[in-house]
């Protein structure tokens, strides 16, 4: 327990140094360094979040505006969230909303420029690889506005009873010639808005918005909360937002993450949604398991190998990391042993082998640390490969990596990560900081070792991230799992390998299904080498029309293992192919498509069939029913439970006096002063 | 005792060190036995248990330091003894609430001794719908604290005021004079 504590509390002041540490990049509208470009401005920025179901709908409206002489391109830029799939994007032209539509990335980008040439309205939805999405938007005609706006699909996840929502505005800053490209500005002056409507048939507790406390948390009831927060010009006028100019109501650099919590005790379940439109269709099915909580603690003692990441981007974080660290030893158990490795262009050990954690091997190896400036580049293979030699095979090895940024050095493609840790029995946990990381990387490498990555953003809660891995290190995990459904024929089940399941995480499996009726679903899986397994039956129904998002959803999770198989076996066209098949199918935004608005009209000129705009009528329908109807159950096992058990939270108790209490005492108190005052 | 409470919600940088966690006890951190009581997840959570503590603590006190010490040493054992058994399922456990309710059990006993006023099994009644209303709900009726509640450990506080009122009852009456 004492071991976990050490990292925990490594990863707990680092967060607290990466707060500490100003954001120097954000999302915003890009204009070249240097350039004599005069720059835009970001009139308004409104984002509207719903979260029902399993998954979160993310809206952004956007306005842009041109204060000069002259028509200018709008590019503007924000990291990708995590496991987003874009799949509307409309600009408004002569005053009415136009939906783009999916090609080729190639294709798109030259219709973008044919457009611009030609002096029409265009626009362009871009995914610059894992980092960011790029909008362009022409023309912002010279002295007006333009509107744009992005919605994006997501699933939610709930770990340990917490749920965890996050709008990612914070640039990682880790893309050097990117930002020495082009100026930011992130700057949003008359308007800002973040309204998120919650719904689910789990009753919930509290919410919580660590960083917004302005925000106004409304509960509709035990089902249904809705949270909102608003910056306009009138406001910024009368001076609330301090240390900003009055007109700038708002700057888009800090990430806004909610939090809710269920209530404790909820048992653990498997939960359904499908959209099917006819009997004969096939159909498509997002299944939610939220295992019980039946893992049983871990007491024997472990080796612990420290990999930490001291690059350049690492300024200002580093030296907060080292105090973590220090804290950790200190309380290490005699029985555990460490090791510290650090990296930018080259690793290095500070270390001598594994080290017992004497008070002075301690003091020592901070020293050491202390001593240190981070700088250079990333080479994040040679760090990791150092940090697994010499692992002592007859102990349990843990491995923790953190890094914020991306491997730039010696060797980064993923199929060499992928190798070194296929070839080791190692496990590896990943803590990923920030929004520019290389997250599809650390998340396979971890997937890999049986390991299991976590997202820290600066405007994280650090006691709940504390707490959300302090719960998974501690526990024995689920691995080797094997996922299988009979009764009803299904295919295209992805993920096709769920890897492992650690305490409080969800499982989520995307499939398509034909036909309908009873189902049997048997989740098998390796507990500290014996084997363990779990089953239910429900049904698949015949039809189901309020959630074609899910659609997207599972093509949005197939191209992600399709792009890691490219990723590890490298250039495979049949792949890249698939890939692009999927996402004009399901209209995608990836790496190799792009979303393109234009005149209505030039669609038709150009043979560029409205298969998108269809999709998001049917989309938007579909919102409007499930917003008529009532909360939905979507449980399906409640006739035959799959777990025993209720499903994990923190664990943690408290409990206050009250209002209650103090009007009971008050009489109390009062009795007690007359009978003392009568006694004497 | 106020001042202690205070003292360590906000001078202590480190408060995971000293919550109540079972399997750190059982690796030998057993301070956070007691520490666990005295440690608060937020200012609200602090704020009402201080006043209970202010205005339950002086009723005792009133009587005797040493009836005061030792019912929260009863609250603190009872507590604490529920938390180590697995029905408990906690990783961390913090606050004075479940200890405040073996307080407010004695200082009921010893209103009722004293004044046989039909206001203490009233107090004493709703106290306890209080408490079989959180222990429904799973629920705190009118705080929201940063942490889930536990209010399980209400039910073991009361048992731990139960043992003071047990232990009184069965010594002499001289003990009882005195108090």
């Amino acid at each position: 327990m004492k071991t976990i504590y050490s990292i925990i509390l490594s990863l707990a002041v680092l967060c607290i140094g990466t707060t500490w540490s100003t954001a120097n990049y954000a999302a915003g509208l890009m204009t070249p360094t240097g350039s004599n470009l005069p720059s835009l401005e970001i009139r308004q920025h409104h984002v509207d979040v719903v979260i029902e179901d399993g998954y979160a709908i993310t809206t952004v409206e956007q306005v842009f505006a041109n204060p000069h002489g002259t028509d200018l391109e709008a590019i503007y830029s924000f990291p990708i969230p995590k496991k987003a799939a874009v799949g509307e994007f409309t600009y408004w032209i002569d005053g009415l909303p136009v939906t783009g539509e999916v090609l080729e990335k190639q294709q798109a980008q030259e219709i973008y420029e044919q457009e611009k040439q030609a002096g029409r309205e265009t626009a362009l939805t871009e995914q610059d690889s894992y980092k960011t999405f790029d909008i362009s938007v022409y023309p912002v005609r010279a002295g007006q506005d333009v509107r744009i706006s992005l919605t994006y699909i997501q699933p939610v996840h709930i770990d340990s009873s917490i749920g965890r929502y996050v709008y990612p505005l914070e640039e990682g800053g880790v893309d050097e010639q990117k930002l020495s490209f082009w100026t930011y500005n992130e700057a949003v002056e008359e308007a800002f808005s973040f309204n998120l409507s919650f719904r689910s048939s789990w009753p919930i507790d509290e919410f919580r918005l660590p960083k917004h406390p302005q925000a106004a948390i409304q509960q509709q009831s035990d089902n249904e909360w809705n949270v909102s927060f608003i910056n306009e010009a009138a406001t910024a006028e009368e001076g609330s937002i301090t240390g900003q100019s009055p007109a700038v109501v708002h700057r888009l650099d800090e990430d806004i993450v909610v939090y809710w919590r269920q209530l404790q005790g909820l048992p653990g379940a498997v939960e359904m949604v499908t959209f099917k439109e006819n009997t004969g269709d096939r159909g498509t099915f997002m299944m939610t398991l939220t295992p019980g909580d039946d893992l049983a603690p871990i007491t024997r003692g472990r080796d612990w190998v420290f990999v930490l990441d001291f690059s350049g981007s690492m300024e200002g974080k580093f030296h907060s990391l080292v105090e973590g660290v220090n804290k950790g030893l200190s309380k290490l158990n005699p029985d555990d042993r460490f090791r510290i490795i650090l990296f930018n262009k080259q690793p290095r050990e500070v270390t001598h082998g594994f080290e017992h954690a004497t008070p002075e091997n301690v003091q020592h190896y901070i020293s050491t640390l202390q001593s240190n400036q981070p700088n250079s580049g990333t080479n994040l293979f040679a760090g990791l490969n150092l940090g697994i030699q010499s692992l002592d095979s007859d102990r349990s090895s843990a491995l923790i990596l953190v890094t914020d940024g991306v491997a730039n050095l010696g060797y980064t493609e993923k199929k060499d990560f992928l190798d070194l840790l296929e070839q080791t029995d190692v496990r590896l946990f990943t803590f990923v900081l920030g929004n520019s990381s290389n997250r599809p990387l650390l998340e396979s490498m971890a997937g890999v070792s049986n390991g299991f990555a976590i997202n820290v953003s600066n405007s994280d809660d650090i006691a709940g991230k504390i707490m959300e891995a302090t719960s998974k290190l501690t526990h024995e995990a689920l691995h080797d799992i094997d996922f299988k459904i009979s009764g009803v024929k299904v295919s295209d089940l992805t993920p096709i390998q769920p890897g492992s399941l650690y305490r409080g995480q969800q499982l989520t499996i995307f499939g398509h299904y034909w036909g309908s009726g009873v189902a049997t679903v048997q989740l098998e899986g390796m507990v500290s080498g014996k084997n363990k397994s779990y089953s239910t039956s429900f049904e698949f129904p015949d039809t189901g029309t309020l959630h074609p998002e899910i659609e997207r959803l599972w093509a949005f999770a197939k191209i992600e293992e399709l792009q890691s198989r490219l990723d590890y076996f490298g250039g495979d066209t049949d792949i890249e192919q698939a890939i692009t098949d999927i996402a004009v199918e399901n209209s995608l935004v990836t790496n190799y498509t792009s979303m393109i608005v234009l005149r209505e009209e030039r669609y038709q000129e150009l043979g560029i069939k409205r298969l998108n705009q269809s999709r998001v009528q049917k989309e938007h329908l579909a919102r409007q029913e499930r917003m008529v109807n009532g909360v939905r159950n979507n449980r399906v096992d409640t006739q035959q439970p799959m777990y025993a058990q209720p499903r994990a939270s923190h664990g943690n108790g408290g409990g206050a006096f009250d209002i209650w209490m103090l009007v009971l005492l008050l009489p109390l108190m009062l009795l007690h002063v007359r009978t003392r005052k009568l006694q004497s | 005792m106020v001042i202690i409470l205070v003292g360590l919600h906000w001078l202590v940088d480190d408060k995971s060190q000293l919550y109540f966690s079972a399997a750190s006890i059982l690796q030998g951190e057993y301070w956070r036995i007691i520490s666990g009581h005295f440690m608060h997840a937020d200012g609200q959570h602090l704020f009402w248990n201080s006043l209970g503590l202010i205005v339950l603590g002086g009723l005792l006190e009133h009587r005797s330091r040493t009836l005061l010490l030792a019912t929260i040493a009863a609250g603190i054992a009872s507590v604490s003894a529920l938390l180590l058994t697995p029905y408990a399922q906690l990783d961390f456990y913090c606050g004075l609430s479940g200890v405040l309710n073996s307080l407010l059990l004695v200082a009921l006993w010893f209103e009722w001794r004293s004044t046989r006023s039909l206001l203490i099994p009233l107090i004493a009644c709703g106290s306890i719908a209080k408490v079989i209303v959180e222990v429904s709900q799973g629920t705190s009726i009118m705080t929201h604290i940063s942490w889930p509640p536990f209010a399980w450990s209400h039910v073991a506080g009361l048992f731990g005021g139960l043992f003071i009122i047990f232990a009184l009852a069965v010594t002499d009456d001289r003990t009882m004079r005195q108090i």
